[in-house]
Formats: structure tokens, C-alpha cells, sequence
């Protein structure tokens, strides 16, 4: 399989008044083409800034600080604005969570879409309104024409994402990131949108990147999960691997606790997430971990390859099932 | 688990809010809540599930004592919680009540320190008590959500999300309520800790011989806390049972596109049936469709559907259920 993204050593801090924020910690890891990875993370993970790295999308007083994003073998570390402005939207587009915040309230959801095919393609977005009304019927928007003259305020929370996602897709993205799309959503119309997204990729060809927060969902659409903790990358492995046999005690009590049992005491992981301004020394899981030993608390574990995935855990030796 | 006291009943309650938008001068009503009947039974943990707009956030406010029912009556122990329009003047009645909210923080004073938020509500409910003795029943209070006297002296923006949701819990049961209304309590939070938050609750219901109505949108949840279950649909219940019961053969069509789009009933391997994909938007509960509810997006729906509304009845036993062709197609 081809490699569309290689991210190598990524480091991303925040510089507030009152320390370094180091949201994304030296993180490496492959995108495959056409593969669903998902990124699977509490809040201050880093999974949201990792995604936002790779968009180009990192502002004061966020700064990239170390590291390479290779898309097709090109280090988007080393681009300019005006050509990030050629490659965002075109060969990689962003979904975000909250469609308000992304669609202008003044234009209408038609004119946006053109927009955006205008953007790469040149002329005016006139041109392209039926372009637009095509990308509308291709997220399932029922009754097109007509809903291309409404404005965002009215359509519902999933019409929306819907729009958003046509505009996503509108230049045939080779990589898409999708940061929560659905958390904002109801389930079912969740589920709705969801598959429209997955059969889109598989239509387009391209490979995609699913942020969230929701283990339980990444299991059911993600070819491979990373699983983040406190700006590190904890377990990557395929979502068979993490469903059925998950390594890392954070992996492992992050699933227990979504995996609800009828009538039992929930397995909860005790504590809560380190400050990323001074996390812990050693192993940042080490403070809430039960198997944490010596060892954790002083040396960080460094990814290596375990049983089919890659784990940063002391209680695993390179190769084998565990030590 | 329940027994057979029924402790809350609702009659017939119906909320509706007018919209300030008149077509032609018609008015409009959101139907928030349209008629709604349901016997909650003492220590029993009641789930009312459903997604936005399904009413379920309104009727626990009307069960909490907040909100006024437009019709209907809500009777707590034989006595009405509402007079009318307002609230019961009964004291006692409002103090047995207790609700806890998604977002601690607009629930919880942020100029005040714990200590003063649990011992305002221990004076509230216990006349002429002295420093001493308010000062122990806030620590038992804490002791009981998992927290330790140090949170005491601190402020609401010291505490990580689940310790506020904790002393908001606390707080619920310094009124020494029967009856605790939990909305959306744990959403908010992040996995690992709602676990957390969530066994507190399970420990305080024992200790303190509650009835909890647990409001949610996840079935996982639901599964995992609740012995019965209300499934609300555009202002309606659709579905009423066991829980076990219902998880192991869902009878209305739209508890099975439920439990089939939710990723953590899923991953528990209950009910799954690709019939039931999700499909289409809620419509708005301004104007609900004639007929069934449901009609706009039901795999199995049929002409009858279309013409009348169906109404809950008992399907099987213990097994309420609002669809005309339940039973007919799986």
C-alpha cells in the first residue's frame, strides 16, 4: 500500500503566559491510501491539534515546533500560505464538528458550495451553482435546487454537516480530516451522516482521517485506531487488534469503560489527565495506571512494535505478547 | 430495584411553547410534550431516552418541580406538583424532588466554595442546626460522592469537570430527596470519568434508597444503569418496559433504528437489524406529521399509519408500545 501522509516526530506547543503547552509530543505515524485512521482521544490528547498540524490550520499561540508532515512525499512543514491556500480544499480538505461556525450565516448553503469549487478552479462561483447543486445531491440532500437557495439557518444540525461535507469534497480531496463531524449530531442521524462520509471517501478514492472522541463508533468505521493520550501516541493498531485485544492499560480502560455491562459497577480509570505544561516524568499514564511500576514513573516508553500494532508501554517487550 | 409503590405518576401532561412567529396570525406551539402518562415506581431507575427535540429534558423538568404542565397532572405520593400553574407551596414535596444537570457549570455558584454550597443547602433543609453539625453533614455529604475534605474549602473552578458533578450530586442529596431526576449528567464528560461520576451514583442510590429518572440519548447507558426504559419520540413515549426486555427484542420501530445506529448498544452485541438504518431527520415537533410520529422515517410504515395515531398500549406484557405494526414485522 502507498503512503499518502508521514508524519514524523510532530512536535506542536502552545505558548501561554504560564508554560509550554505541549499538545502534540513527538508523534509519528503512516496514512495509508484509501485506509480510515482513526484518532481516538479524551480532551487534551492532542488529537484535535494533530489534525489541525496537518490542515496547516496551527496559529499563534500555537507553533509547530518540530517534526515533518510528508502528503505524497512533500514536507507541508515548508509551505506558504499561498500554497497552502492551492492544496487546502483541494487535495486535502477539513471537516469540522460545528457546521455554524463554518458556514456564513449571509450567503446562501448553494452559493458556499460554488464558492469553493470556484476557489480552485477559477471564474466566479455563478458558474458553478449547478456543480453545486450536483455536490448537494451527492450528500443526499433531498430536494437540491431548492435547498441551494436556503440559508443555513434554515437547515437542520445534519443538513448542515451535509453542506459542509459537499464543500469538502467538492475538488475530490486525496486526504480528508474529519475532526468530531458527528458529535454535535443525534445518533441515528450520526449514523446517517457517518456512512455517507465512508461510502464518499471509497467513491473518491481518497484516505481519511476520523478524530473523536468515540472509541465504540472508530470501532465500527476505522481501519486502523491510534489511540492519544496526553499529546502522545499510546497504541496504534487495526481496529480488530483494538477491539478484541488492546494492550495499552490506557486502551484497555478506555474500552472497559464504554463497554457497559447490565447492572455492574462501571470500570472507570481512576484520576484525571495530566497538565500538558508539566505532565508527569516517565510515562504520562504512569500517575493513573494500575500496572505502573518503578520504571513507568522514570523512563518514557518508546512505541515499539507488539503483536501486530505498535504500543508505548513498559509491560510489553518488542515482538513478543508481553514481558 | 423496583417494587410495586408507585411513587410519581403523570397523567396526560402536556407542555406546549408558543413561538413568537404567527403565520397569518395563527399561532404556533412547539409540542414539546404531548401527552405523556407514566408510572415511576419506588426505588426503581427509570431511563427516558431519546434525541434532540424528543421532549425528554422538558418532561424531566416537569417531573423536577420546574416547569408547569400546560394539561395533566404530576402526582407525587398522592399529592399534585402543581396547583395549576404553579408549583405546590408543600415544602416537604419540593425538597423530595431533586434535579442534576448536564453542565455543573451554570448549576453551581462560582463565587462560592464548596463548603458554603452544601451548607446552604443543609440549612435549607434542616431548621436551626449548629456550625458544628452543618459542618459534619457536608463532609458525610462528600464522603458519599467520592470526594475528601480538602474539596471543602475549594472554589467550583478548582474542580475538574466529574468533581463538580459530584458536589452538584452532593448538593442534590443534602435535601434528603426519594425522587432524583439525573439530565444528560455525564455527557458532558469524558469517558474515563463518567464511569466515575456514574458509580457514585449507583452507590448513593443504595445509600439513600432513591428513584432516579435518568435522562440520555446514549442506549449504552441505558443498558448499563437503568431497570426500566421510556423511549421518547417527538413529545410522545413510543416505547415503555423492562429494559433487559426491551434491548433483548425492541417492538417500535424506532427503538430498533436506535439500538441500531448507537456504536456503544453495538459494541455491547444487542440488537442490530440493517433494516432499521437510520434514515431521514426527525421532523419538526411544530408540526408533526398526521398519523403516527414516526410515519416520516418508519421502514415498515403502512397506510394506517398515515391516518391514525397509534396509541401506547400493552403489546405484550409489561411491554408498552405506540405502532400499529410492532408485532406485525420485525
Amino acid at each position: 500500500m502507498s503512503i499518502v501522509l508521514d508524519v514524523r516526530n510532530l512536535k506542536v506547543y502552545y505558548e501561554l503566559g504560564n508554560g509550554v503547552v505541549k499538545a502534540v509530543d513527538n508523534v509519528s505515524f503512516q496514512l495509508y491510501k484509501g485506509e480510515v485512521l482513526g484518532i481516538a482521544g479524551e480532551s487534551g490528547s492532542g488529537k484535535s491539534t494533530l489534525g489541525q498540524a496537518i490542515a496547516g490550520l496551527i496559529r499563534p499561540p500555537g507553533r509547530i515546533v518540530g517534526g515533518q508532515i510528508l502528503f505524497k512525499g512533500k514536507n507541508l512543514l515548508e509551505l506558504s500560505e499561498s500554497e497552502w491556500r492551492k492544496i487546502r480544499g483541494k487535495e486535502i480538505s477539513v471537516i469540522f464538528q460545528d457546521p455554524n461556525s463554518y458556514l456564513n450565516p449571509v450567503y446562501t448553503v448553494g452559493f458556499q458550495v460554488a464558492e469553493a469549487v470556484e476557489a480552485h478552479n477559477g471564474g466566479s462561483p455563478k458558474h458553478y451553482i449547478h456543480k453545486a447543486i450536483e455536490l448537494l445531491k451527492m450528500v443526499r440532500i433531498a430536494d437540491a435546487p431548492r435547498r441551494a437557495v436556503n440559508y443555513p439557518f434554515q437547515l437542520s444540525g445534519g443538513m448542515k454537516q451535509r453542506v459542509l461535507t459537499s464543500i469538502a469534497i467538492a475538488n475530490k480531496p486525496e486526504l480528508i480530516i474529519a475532526d468530531e463531524p458527528t458529535s454535535a449530531l443525534d445518533v441515528t442521524v450520526q449514523a446517517e451522516v457517518v456512512e455517507l462520509l465512508l461510502e464518499l471517501k471509497k467513491e473518491l478514492g481518497s484516505s481519511m482521517i476520523f478524530i473523536t472522541h468515540d472509541l465504540p463508533l472508530l470501532l465500527e468505521i476505522a481501519d486502523r485506531i491510534m489511540v492519544m493520550y496526553a499529546g502522545k501516541i499510546v497504541e496504534l493498531g487495526s481496529s480488530h487488534h483494538i477491539r478484541n485485544n488492546p494492550l495499552h492499560p490506557y486502551t484497555r480502560g478506555l474500552l472497559e469503560s464504554v463497554r457497559y455491562e447490565r447492572k455492574a459497577k462501571l470500570k472507570s480509570i481512576p484520576g484525571s489527565i495530566p497538565s500538558l505544561i508539566s505532565p508527569p516524568p516517565g510515562c504520562r499514564f504512569a500517575p493513573r495506571c494500575p500496572f505502573a511500576y518503578e520504571k513507568c514513573r522514570k523512563i518514557e516508553p518508546p512505541l515499539k512494535q507488539v503483536d501486530g500494532r505498535l504500543v508505548a508501554c513498559h509491560l510489553f517487550n518488542e515482538g513478543g505478547n508481553d514481558g | 430495584m423496583g417494587s410495586d409503590e408507585s411513587i410519581l405518576i403523570l397523567e396526560r401532561v402536556k407542555k406546549y411553547f408558543p413561538l413568537s412567529l404567527g403565520l397569518r396570525g395563527k399561532k404556533l406551539y412547539v409540542r414539546a410534550v404531548d401527552d405523556v402518562s407514566l408510572t415511576i415506581r419506588k426505588g426503581e431507575t427509570i431511563a427516558l431516552v431519546g434525541e434532540s427535540g424528543s421532549g425528554k429534558t422538558t418532561l424531566g423538568r416537569i417531573i423536577a418541580g420546574l416547569l408547569p404542565p400546560d394539561e395533566g397532572r404530576v402526582i407525587y405520593r398522592g399529592i399534585d406538583l402543581y396547583n395549576g400553574n404553579v408549583l405546590s407551596k408543600n415544602k416537604e414535596l419540593r425538597f423530595k424532588i431533586q434535579a442534576i444537570f448536564q453542565n455543573p457549570d451554570t448549576s453551581l455558584n462560582p463565587r462560592m466554595m464548596i463548603y458554603d454550597t452544601l451548607a446552604e443547602a443543609i440549612r435549607v433543609r434542616n431548621n436551626g442546626l449548629t456550625e458544628e453539625e452543618v459542618a459534619e453533614k457536608a463532609a458525610v455529604l462528600l464522603e458519599n460522592v467520592g470526594l475528601n475534605l480538602d474539596h471543602l474549602t475549594k472554589y467550583p473552578h478548582e474542580l475538574s469537570g466529574g468533581e463538580k458533578q459530584r458536589v452538584a450530586i452532593a448538593r442534590a442529596l443534602a435535601m434528603n430527596p426519594e425522587v432524583l431526576i439525573a439530565d444528560e449528567i455525564v455527557s458532558a464528560l469524558d469517558v474515563s470519568v463518567r464511569a466515575q461520576v456514574l458509580n457514585v451514583l449507583i452507590d448513593v442510590k443504595d445509600k439513600y434508597d432513591l428513584t432516579i429518572v435518568f435522562i440520555t440519548h446514549d442506549m449504552g447507558l441505558v443498558w448499563s444503569i437503568s431497570d426500566k426504559i421510556a423511549v421518547m419520540y417527538l413529545g410522545r413515549i413510543v416505547e415503555y418496559g423492562d429494559t433487559e426486555s426491551v434491548f433483548r427484542r425492541p417492538l417500535h420501530p424506532y427503538t430498533r433504528m436506535l439500538l441500531t445506529s448507537s456504536p456503544t448498544a453495538s459494541l455491547i452485541g444487542y440488537y442490530r437489524n440493517d433494516k432499521y438504518k437510520a434514515r431521514g431527520e426527525p421532523p419538526s415537533p411544530v408540526n408533526p406529521p398526521k398519523g403516527c410520529r414516526f410515519n416520516t422515517r418508519c421502514p415498515i410504515a403502512r397506510d394506517k399509519c398515515f391516518e391514525e395515531d397509534p396509541p401506547l398500549s400493552e403489546l405484550a406484557k409489561n411491554r408498552w408500545v405506540a405502532c400499529h405494526r410492532a408485532l406485525e414485522e420485525e
